[in-house]
């Protein structure tokens, strides 16, 4: 894969992230958020920097924190995936249901060093499970057993109604009068694939028969009955009267139907959602303020470059590139305006760079940028562009009312042939410091 | 035992964090509290001692052991030596819904067991006649046994079902709620009451605990879905180790 093409997967891989429909974060070990998605934050109404560095005790109410905190830790002691429930009390009037997962993040050296979360909404199916929970309570109550028995019919040999109640006509959507000498088939009162004789027959032998059918009134809608069929005389009499005791199941199934969809979407999500999940790994690579490499990223990056200048024989340098001054910066603007002169540098270096090197912020204002294919002449060439660069621009604050400039200082540095990255790296950090001793503003080359 | 516990990054989370705007003291005993609560330490796995931690967090020695020291009065710690704490097998007990005694002891790392002191058929007591409804002559199985953790005594249960339920009291195998499901008994309902026990001297006999040792006793009756009481049961817990929670809504 080329250069462009990781570019274009990591920018797959972000945006993807971005577009999780569940909320998602990342904590570092103390349990303060380091990564988070704007589902979550649309989800308790907040900024991204109102998460960063925060713990959920900044965020959550009291009692909640501290069952936060077990299961956070509960992950931790165990090493294992958790799921828990979570109530939501805010935002708006409804109490929102989250199913929250959770587990261990670990660092390249495979240690400890995070958890990773994410939550599904689960509101809608908690209502649901509650008002299928009332169906079946009241299913079994008195109250609902009265009501049933006055869902009856009377039916002779020919499976012909003699006798139909009001509300049994009301269930199927019929005027039970009307329905008198009809037969059941006619109105579909049966299981699919059986003739409602079988069933008779079988009541007729003197054990009570249930059978379950549907069908559409004629207003379209839809209903479900159990019915429990039983033969009041014997089978010898010359006249049987079978007697029907149905049930109403319509909104019980209606809502276990309900139910169903909401279950199928939820195993669909979480389906979905793990394998992006897995993906969070990718943006704890890069460094939230810039968007470049973070120090972790940069290492892999160095080696795999390393490997493949010395596979190729072609010449591998770097830059160690410093602020100066930065905290005079912090000091007299503000913190914001610091964070503003980092994310320009990004800017600003980008411009100076070709698509193929790659930059990485590996502290508070030291960077270093990664030049493949470029000998030491060309490396400093490229160093001494972004000293002119940074030197004649300008960083705007506060809605373009103040603006304030700076210098950087950089130590630049040829990969040695038997060298590794690192210790290139560490070269160029001495002619980083041999820059600032100087009196700053300048490019060092670095000595062998 | 690991050689250096301190080595275990999990242990950072316990880190009090300075800038909270509680004191250090009161996150540490959090976050300690909850760690034993959640599995950190097994039983008879020794935490880190008050100095490892102290030295770990930046903390002085003698808040570390404020804290421990209030987890021993709590009964969360055991010490088991001069620098050696170990978890203990108290539990949370929720109120919402009836939890399982075996699976809360299982989640913190404990073996919970049971003893079987008596499984019999008998004429019932004037409290079982009431609390069972039973009919006039009518009998009742009574099963009475010890809950364990890691065999170390810290209940005792005595149940007591109609005859006509149970007529074999020796067909109960080491859990009643697996022989109330093979037999389709469905609790449609249950009615719990808490008050607090004396530990008298046959109890004391009994199980081991220290007469005069103040016991949680727990009154549960069941009822069938027909609407009969079926299962009347007392618990007595240790009251160090057994905590009742309810959440209000």
């Amino acid at each position: 894969m080329n250069q462009d093409d990781a570019d274009s997967v990591h920018f797959a891989e972000s945006a993807l992230l971005q577009a999780l429909p569940v909320a998602a974060w990342i904590k570092d070990l103390q349990s303060r958020y380091i990564w988070v998605n704007p589902e979550l934050e649309h989800l308790h109404g907040l900024s991204t920097q109102a998460f960063l560095g925060h713990s959920d005790a900044d965020l959550l109410p009291d009692w909640l924190y501290e069952h936060v905190q077990f299961e956070e830790l509960a992950v931790l002691a165990t090493g294992h995936p958790r799921i828990a429930e979570l109530e939501l009390p805010y935002p708006g009037e409804n109490a929102r249901t989250l199913r929250c997962h959770r587990s261990c993040l670990y660092d390249e050296a495979g240690q400890l060093s995070g958890i990773a979360g994410f939550a599904v909404d689960i509101s809608a199916e908690k209502q649901l499970r509650k008002e299928l929970q009332i169906q079946i309570n009241s299913q079994s109550s008195w109250l609902r057993a009265m009501k049933d028995h006055a869902l009856i019919s009377m039916m002779n040999r020919q499976g012909r109604f003699t006798y139909v109640s009001e509300q049994y006509g009301r269930l199927i959507g019929q005027a039970a009068k009307a329905m008198l000498g009809q037969s059941r088939a006619e109105f579909g009162l049966q299981p699919e694939g059986l003739s409602i004789g079988y069933y008779l027959t079988l009541a007729e032998q003197g054990t009570p028969v249930t059978l379950e059918f549907s069908g559409q009134r004629p207003d379209g809608s839809p209903y479900w009955a159990r019915s429990l069929l039983i033969a009041l005389k014997s089978a010898a009499d010359a006249e049987q009267i079978f007697f029907e005791l149905a049930t109403d199941l319509t909104t019980e199934k209606m809502t276990a139907s309900a139910l169903n969809t909401v279950n199928d979407n939820l195993i669909e999500l979480i389906n979905k959602n793990t394998e992006l999940i897995a993906q969070l790994e990718v943006v704890a690579r890069t460094d939230p303020l810039t968007g470049l490499l973070n120090r972790r990223a940069l290492y892999e990056r160095a080696r795999q470059e390393g490997d493949r200048a010395k596979r190729k024989c072609t010449p591998l340098s770097l830059i160690a590139l410093d602020i100066d001054h930065f905290k005079k910066i912090n000091d007299s603007y503000g913190h914001e305006c610091g964070d503003q002169a980092l994310v320009q540098l990004a800017r600003w270096c980008a411009q100076a760079l070709r698509s193929s090197d790659l930059m990485a912020r590996t502290g508070g204002e030291e960077f270093i940028i990664l030049l493949p294919d470029t000998d030491l002449e060309h490396a400093l060439a490229i160093a001494e562009r972004i000293r002119a660069l940074v030197q004649n621009s300008k960083v705007v604050v506060e809605e373009g009312e103040r603006h304030f400039s700076y210098t950087i200082s950089q130590g630049v540095a040829l990969v040695g042939a038997a060298e590794s990255v690192q210790d290139a790296m560490i070269r160029a950090d001495r002619a980083l410091y041999r820059a600032k001793s100087e009196g700053r503003n300048r490019v060092c080359q670095a000595s062998l | 035992m690991q050689s250096n516990p301190l080595s275990d990054r999990k242990l950072r989370a316990l880190a009090p964090d300075p800038n909270s705007p509680q004191s250090l003291m009161v996150q540490f005993y959090q976050k300690l509290k909850i760690a034993i609560t959640a599995g950190y330490w097994l039983p008879n796995e020794s935490l880190p001692t008050a100095l490892q931690f102290a030295q770990l967090f930046d903390l002085p020695l003698a808040t570390v052991q404020v804290v421990f020291d209030r987890l021993v009065s709590e009964s969360w710690l055991l010490q088991t030596s001069t620098q050696y704490y170990q978890i203990t097998p108290k539990i949370d007990q929720p109120m919402s819904h009836l939890s399982n005694f075996s699976d809360l002891l299982h989640a913190r790392g404990f073996k919970a067991g049971s003893v079987w002191l008596k499984r019999e058929i008998g004429e019932p007591e004037l409290e079982e006649e009431w609390r069972l409804k039973l009919k006039t002559g009518e009998k009742v199985s009574r099963l009475q046994r010890l809950r364990t953790a890691n065999d170390q005594v810290v209940g005792y249960e005595s149940t007591t079902l109609p005859s006509h339920i149970l007529p074999n009291p020796d067909e109960v195998g080491a859990s009643l709620y697996q022989y109330m499901h093979e037999h389709q008994l469905v609790i449609a309902k249950a009615v719990e009451e808490i008050d607090a026990y004396i530990c008298d001297q046959p109890m004391a006999e009994l199980c081991g605990f220290v007469p005069g040792q103040a016991l949680l006793r727990l009154t549960r009756v069941s009822f069938l879905p027909n609407g009969r009481a079926f299962e009347l049961t007392y618990s007595y817990f240790r009251s160090d180790y057994y905590r009742y929670v309810v959440e209000y809504n």
